[in-house]
């Protein structure tokens, strides 16, 4: 009988190491998700950012007097918040403020960018 | 030997057995092993996770480079952007965009854009412009492969000052 205890407390130690295992696996990997995910937003925050400076920039290059009263804000890719302010322009230049808000993360990028009108 | 024991060793073999394969798919499954110039090098892989960031590049990319025939050499972001101000909808392939008296029909657009892209993405893709009048295919690859899974990733590149005028790129993978 002592044998079958043995064997008994063997399958139980190895159910409790295998969940240990599993644990410890899962939780890794949800670790490595959420590194990814993080450094995604935050690329496609970046991006969103690009490709609204090169939105005005071409606005500028066509049509250089659209860019003195600039205030919208519209939605990008993957929730991004874009805003886009014209700041003041003088003396031939407009200072415009773009900003992107990633609301998953919680990133804000803001620059300013001085255009020639 | 009693049969309980005996039972139990087998059942705790089985078991073993059991996590042993499962343990090994598990770790199969999330490491890449590869060997570069007999350097063994072992990555952690997470399936199921990226967001098409990738195609936001692409987009931004393609933009940026010129758009030229005999008369016109501008960057496609520029022809986008007048095509927005004009408040042209596509809607029709021979709609026009006006440039320094000449003037491009979208699907003259659509096709110089189709070149560009194809540099960059080798799935099929779908490249719309939207507009309040409606959506409109301007440029897509017929790629013959067809996945039984697939994922759609799309982006969207908004012009300025008119918000409402965009293009919008869909890129379908295997899934």
């Amino acid at each position: 009988m002592k044998g079958a205890i043995l064997q008994v407390s063997s399958i139980i130690f190895m159910i409790v190491a295998t969940i240990t295992i599993f644990i410890l696996i899962s939780q890794t990997a949800s670790e490595e998700k959420n590194i990814i995910l993080r450094n995604d937003y935050a690329y496609s925050a970046r991006n969103d950012f690009e490709i609204a400076k090169n939105s005005i920039i071409a606005l500028s290059k066509v049509d250089s007097t659209k860019i003195k009263n600039l205030n919208l804000f519209y939605e990008g890719n993957d929730e991004n918040k874009i805003t886009i302010t014209t700041e003041k322009c003088e003396n031939n230049k407009c200072n415009i403020l773009i900003s992107v808000y990633q609301p998953i993360i919680q990133l804000n990028l803001t620059q300013r960018i001085t255009l020639n009108i | 030997m009693k049969g309980v024991t005996l039972l139990a060793m087998l059942l705790a073999l089985l078991f073993l057995i059991g996590v042993t394969f499962i343990t090994a798919g598990i770790i199969i499954y999330m490491y890449q092993i590869s060997e570069i110039g007999g350097k063994k090098e072992i990555t952690l892989t997470v399936h199921g996770i990226n967001l098409p960031t990738l195609y936001q590049n692409v987009i931004n990319l393609v933009l940026e480079t010129n758009y030229t025939d005999e008369n016109i050499n501008i960057k496609f972001s520029e022809l986008f952007t007048i095509a927005s101000l004009q408040k042209v909808n596509c809607s029709n392939e021979n709609n026009k965009i006006k440039i320094n008296n000449k003037e491009i029909t979208c699907e003259e657009i659509g096709k110089k854009l189709l070149n560009e892209i194809n540099n960059w993405i080798k799935s099929k893709y779908i490249l719309t412009w939207e507009s309040p009048g409606g959506a409109i295919i301007i440029a897509e690859n017929n790629p013959s492969q067809i996945f039984m899974k697939y994922k759609i990733y799309n982006v969207k590149y908004v012009f300025i000052p008119n918000i409402d005028y965009k293009l919008i790129l869909y890129v379908i993978e295997p899934g």
